[in-house]
């Protein structure tokens, strides 16, 4: 067959290539299928299709997932330059079109703060003649930010997390050290000759990285560093108020990053709580709003600069 | 988040896609950029002109603006959305190529191909001699492995067998079968006493061997006896050593080739091949029934 008639038969779904990397590192169709927003039978379709069009047995499926076969190992590593630059590419056309149709995306993480600032948004930003998009956007939004996929940030970090030299950040609040609560009639901790180590003999209830960037790396590396252990267990939230109501449950000990108690005012509990490491750890737990270092849209520093000064004021107070 | 915020603000998801996108879809609009025109691109691709315009259209549909717009003198031009994009295909471009090429070469060094059927079965004539005939080298490097008939679904399901021969193989859900030819008869009888000749000469006790699926050698019996042939029944293979003195035995032959014809009025088991359907080798259908000197249409 002619080198071009070749060409034009293959005509790879792009999409296709996303979901075949996905496989061959989770080896498992559902859970493919949950990362990529398919049904688990939309994998494997999908598959089938990219290995017809390829002409390749790409994978072999059993019962306990897939495998990769031999050409689907040679495959995988031609694919996967393709893969990050489709992906770049779809970043940049989706870039692109923002930015044609003076359009600004601002991405909210699970924070506290974040979801109190979204609130008075609305009530900052209306009438004004400015477009943009609220979305929500998980632990990964620094990458996300830096390639191009949201505009602004509004996101609270712990310690270096989450800053990297692409990204420009306006903080709105800062708070010191962590956060130790604990049910008394579970544990009978001291506040007065509390020891830290001594909660790592106990599950320890913290927010997830979504609510929280970073806290939870930055216990693992302390308990490591510091302790030369880790804790028994760790269950992880998606709100710090989550991770209270266990605690008062019993059901471990609450660990939060800086001032939680302040945060959860409204919570009806029974925990005692202390504040520790603030004179390590001054300036730990930051809530900010986040841009891209390079940024040259004017309605995206517009929007941040609005932004950060809606989020200071009340929280400064 | 969406329709939360009365005025100017509206949800997003990082989720939403530009699903569909292929790499036909960069090439014919890259193609038509550089050309300027989509009847130009349709003979640099040697596709027609509607075909490059629909493929274009398709395209502006996935990315949801217009990518090219019409100028009166000068053709077609990229519009400044369509010129941003094309500025930006070349590393995805790049990438796919590399790709291509990667997949030719793998075609090239030849495609595993691995055939699976129970054990003893490829040490047959039957197989050795059909295994001749079929084109494998250069296109596939043929592995053989040993795989009992209550496993081929499964096992072709999985992917861990392309091809699955034997005899009596019944229809499967999600495979395709490929009929490549009747094969014949071993004959012998138990203890002293002549062969017969034709069906209608069996009318004491014989029996059939059985091979693959118990429907279909029940099938072949009631061929047997409609062909005039009385009496008989199906033993498995362990069976057919202790059968009476008398009998005679029908065993599937696996020693000659395909195409030794069984004489006139004997009914056959069918030598056939079972693949998962819409197996990636578009060719392997072709490719199976060449080997039994058939065409595709006449084996599945």
């Amino acid at each position: 067959m002619p080198e071009r008639e070749r060409r034009l038969r293959m005509d790879i779904d792009l999409t296709s290539l996303l979901v075949f990397r996905d496989l061959a590192e989770s080896g498992n169709f559902s859970e493919t299928g949950r990362r990529m927003g398919m049904s688990q039978p939309a994998v494997s379709l999908t598959i089938s299709q990219l290995e017809g069009e390829v002409e390749l047995v790409l994978l072999e499926r059993h019962a306990s997932g897939a495998r990769l076969t031999p050409e689907g190992v040679a495959f995988l590593s031609r694919a996967q330059e393709v893969c990050e630059a489709y992906v770049g590419f779809k970043d940049e056309v989706k870039l692109q079109r923002r930015r044609m149709d003076g359009e600004v995306w601002v991405g909210i993480d699970g924070s506290w703060y974040s979801e109190r600032l979204e609130r008075s948004l609305e009530k900052e930003f209306s009438g004004k003649d400015v477009k943009f998009r609220c979305g929500k956007v998980t632990e990964t939004w620094s990458r996300d930010l830096e390639a191009g996929r949201v505009d602004v940030v509004i996101a609270s970090r712990f310690l270096q997390e989450g800053m990297t030299p692409g990204i420009q950040e306006a903080v709105m609040k800062y708070e010191r050290g962590i956060t130790v609560a604990w049910h008394p009639s579970f544990y009978p901790f001291d506040r007065d000759r509390f020891n830290f180590p001594e909660i790592l003999r106990t599950t320890l209830l913290i927010p997830n990285g979504h609510a929280a960037k970073g806290f939870g790396d930055f216990l693992s590396y302390w308990c490591a560093y510091a302790y030369g252990s880790q804790a028994a267990n760790t269950v992880k939230f998606e709100s710090e108020a989550e991770a209270a109501r266990a605690a008062d449950a019993g059901l471990g000990v609450f660990l939060g990053p800086g001032d939680s108690m302040d945060r959860l005012g409204g919570l009806e509990h029974d925990l005692e709580f202390i504040r520790t490491f603030e004179f390590v750890l001054p300036e730990a737990y930051r809530f900010g709003v986040y841009c891209r270092a390079d940024e040259r849209a004017k309605d995206v520093m517009n929007i941040a600069g609005r932004i950060g000064r809606a989020g200071r004021k009340p929280f400064s107070e | 988040m969406c329709g939360r915020f009365r005025n100017n603000m509206q949800g997003f998801s990082l989720q939403d896609d530009l699903k569909g996108m292929s790499l036909r879809h960069l090439e014919v609009f890259s193609t038509v950029v550089r050309e300027g025109s989509y009847g130009n691109a349709g003979v640099e691709m040697q596709t027609s002109r509607t075909n490059v315009k629909r493929v274009c259209e398709e395209f502006e549909k996935i990315v949801d603006r217009r990518l090219l717009s019409e100028d009166g003198d000068r053709g077609l031009l990229p519009t400044p959305f369509g010129q941003g994009i094309f500025a930006k295909l070349g590393p995805l471009s790049t990438s796919l190529r590399k790709l291509e090429d990667g997949v030719r070469q793998l075609h090239h060094a030849g495609r595993v191909l691995k055939f699976g059927a129970e054990g003893g079965f490829f040490r047959g004539g039957l197989f050795t001699d059909y295994l001749g005939r079929l084109s494998v080298s250069g296109r596939f490097r043929s592995c053989f492995l040993r795989v009992d008939s209550k496993s081929a679904q499964k096992s072709l399901l999985a992917a861990s067998c392309d091809v699955y021969f034997g005899l009596g193989l019944g229809d499967t859900e999600r495979l395709d079968r490929v009929e490549l030819g009747e094969i014949g008869w071993d004959v012998s009888r138990v203890g002293r006493g002549t062969l017969p000749k034709k069906p209608g000469d069996l009318d004491g006790e014989w029996c059939l061997v059985a091979e693959g699926d118990a429907r279909i050698c029940e099938e072949l019996l009631e061929k047997f006896r409609r062909s005039g042939a009385k009496g008989g029944k199906v033993v498995d293979k362990e069976s057919a050593f202790g059968v009476e003195q008398g009998t005679v035995v029908f065993a599937a032959d696996m020693i000659s080739p395909l195409g030794r014809k069984n004489p006139v009025g004997w009914p056959g088991y069918q030598f056939s091949a079972l693949m998962r359907r819409r197996h990636p080798y578009a060719d392997l259908k072709e490719m199976l029934c060449a080997g039994a000197g058939k065409a595709p249409a006449d084996g599945y």
